[in-house]
């Protein structure tokens, strides 16, 4: 096994759970999750010499944030429909998985705003970096971020209580 | 605090998946495309000794973004921002959420870095007198110019010249409002420039570009202004009774293929603002419109109101407010300077990232705004018309429409 080999296998052993978990917040499908990691491993594996001194962790969340917009841009028009879907309110009693109120929500935001909430709240990026991570300016991260707030909160308004913006 | 609970409950959600070993397929995938890379660099540079026309081969598959900052080298996109030189947008503001930037100033458009790399001409010579149009390839445009009456149809070839197209089979056409209009519309030419179809009062007539023969699909009265092109290359023509965008499908050849819901879509970022034109979906998942913003914007120097604008939006699901995200907005000038009303519809889209549109004052062109950013660059000049006494109305094949 060469030196190169050595040190990909190292560094996607450690992170690999940690990239597949954002996977599948992103895209609420974890075998789509684990295809979008898998792409991302080959991706850097084919960069790795120039990676390996940078900071791989951000190429792969990169490609794993960029291809899951981009698959979805592609397969967007079969899925276009006149109205959104109203959710209606639900009780959050003792039975309701508080888990599947926020699928549900999520699965209501477009990927960008989808990615965002992941971006800033579950992997803690800062705006700048997810912005990198995303392609866009700072300024939509800041927007995007504050309407996927609103959405979540429309959407799953049990949890909006979880959901406000800091002021 | 809030965020704490957000990301509790992300984590929760996700707390219970174990790891999957993905490391191994990916190490072997990486070695196959290493392989298989190897092998069609060499195919390549045989190509280019025999003299075949050459296909640069990306390493890093085309489309990957670039390594993170810190990383020793990075990818270029086209157009590349560290070519500009000339005068670029500049910030203005925000409205509606969105930042604005003011556009370069219209006598300042001769001084914009071309964009090359379109399938459209440097050129586009609207001028009478041209070569009648010799079908046996696709069209890049097609053009109505427009003075008292509508006039000559001119279609710009897939090699960048002007021909002139014989519409003597079409009749005079007015709209539900009994106005006079040109049987060209924005949305006559197909993406792929093989056809272009003309609105009649009850039906659209449609032109084979490469063959030069035409079809005839009937519609209800003045149904056929509204039509335009899908991605499968189906006409869409709309339904008037249905209020929630039901529109009939068409073959270019004539054949009925049902029934679509597909509202035309276009951008509004706040009350009051006023889309022309359709809104242009493109490959970076953008939708891109042109509108009178309502106003007030507030800017450095003061508050307009009433302003033509580009304007590129997240690609939300129809029916859900639009996310703004960036205006590219045409500043008021006065006198020979001064941008038409409606100067600036969206043709569409030169890449991911760069969004075409018209602008028409004394002078017409097409310019492309690299979205977000201040590069403007120049795509095409329109002349041989007459500011003044003639108007047109054109088409372009390009993505996104």
């Amino acid at each position: 096994m060469s030196t190169d080999e050595e040190a990909f296998r190292r560094w996607a052993g450690e992170r690999q759970l940690a990239l597949l978990r954002t996977a599948v917040l992103l895209t609420g499908d974890h075998h789509r999750a684990e295809d979008l990691v898998q792409e991302a491993l080959t991706k850097v594996a084919l960069r790795w010499r120039r990676l390996a001194s940078g900071n791989p962790d951000a190429y792969a969340r990169q490609i794993i944030v960029r291809d899951n917009i981009s698959s979805w841009r592609k397969r967007r028009r079969e899925h276009v429909v006149a109205e959104p879907v109203d959710v209606g309110t639900r009780d959050i009693g003792p039975g309701v998985d508080r888990r599947l109120l926020l699928d549900d929500a999520l699965a209501g935001l477009t990927p960008r705003q989808r990615a965002v909430i992941v971006l800033r709240y579950y992997d803690d990026l800062t705006e700048r970096a997810a912005a990198e991570a995303m392609g866009v300016s700072v300024g939509t991260i800041k927007s995007q971020t504050s309407l996927a707030l609103r959405r979540l909160r429309e959407a799953a308004p049990e949890l909006a209580e979880l959901l406000r913006e800091e002021s | 605090m809030s965020d704490h609970r957000l990301r509790d409950l992300l984590e929760d959600r996700v707390a219970e998946i174990a790891t999957a070993d993905l490391v191994d397929g990916a190490w072997e995938r990486a070695h196959a495309v290493r392989r298989r890379r190897a092998a069609v660099t060499a195919s390549v540079v045989v190509a280019a000794v025999v003299g075949t026309t050459g296909v640069v081969v990306g390493t890093n598959g085309g489309h990957d973004p670039a390594p993170p900052a810190g990383s020793p080298t990075s990818t270029s996109t086209s157009p590349s921002p560290e070519v500009h030189s000339g005068p670029k947008a500049h910030r203005a503001g925000s409205y509606g959420g969105a930042d604005v930037w003011w556009a370069p100033a219209p006598a300042q458009e001769w001084e914009l870095p071309p964009l090359t790399g379109t399938p459209l001409p440097p050129v586009v010579d609207l001028s009478p007198g041209r070569p009648a149009w010799p079908g046996g390839m696709a069209a890049v445009g097609i053009v109505q110019l427009w003075g008292d009456d509508p006039g000559r149809v001119v279609v710009i070839g897939s090699d960048g010249a002007s021909y002139t197209l014989d519409t003597s089979r079409l009749d005079p056409v007015a709209d539900g409002g009994g106005n006079q209009r040109p049987p060209v519309t924005q949305a006559s030419l197909a993406p792929d420039g093989l056809h272009a179809f003309f609105v009649q009062e009850r039906s659209l007539e449609v032109y084979d570009v490469v063959a030069g023969s035409w079809a005839s699909i009937p519609t209800a009265r003045w149904a056929a202004e509204g039509a335009s092109w899908d991605s499968d290359g189906l006409i869409e023509v709309p339904v008037l009774t249905s209020d929630a965008g039901r529109k009939r499908l068409f073959s270019a050849s004539g054949e009925d293929r049902g029934t679509t819901l597909d509202p035309t879509r276009t951008i509004v970022l706040a009350d009051g603002d006023d889309p022309y034109g359709r809104a242009s979906w493109g490959s970076g998942g953008w939708w891109a419109g042109s509108l009178y913003l309502a106003g007030p914007l507030e800017t450095d120097d003061g508050t307009y109101r009433s302003i033509d604008a580009v304007a590129v939006v997240d690609g939300t699901l129809s029916g859900r407010p639009f996310a703004a995200d960036m205006v590219l907005a045409m500043r008021p000038w006065s006198g020979d300077d001064a941008r038409w009303k409606q100067c600036c519809p969206v043709l569409g889209w030169a890449d991911n990232r760069t969004v075409l549109f018209e602008s028409r004052w004394a002078g017409a062109a097409i310019l492309a705004w690299r979205i977000g950013t201040p590069y403007v660059y120049r795509v095409s000049d329109i002349g041989g018309w007459t500011p003044g006494e003639e108007s047109f109305v054109a088409s372009f094949a390009v993505a996104g429409r």
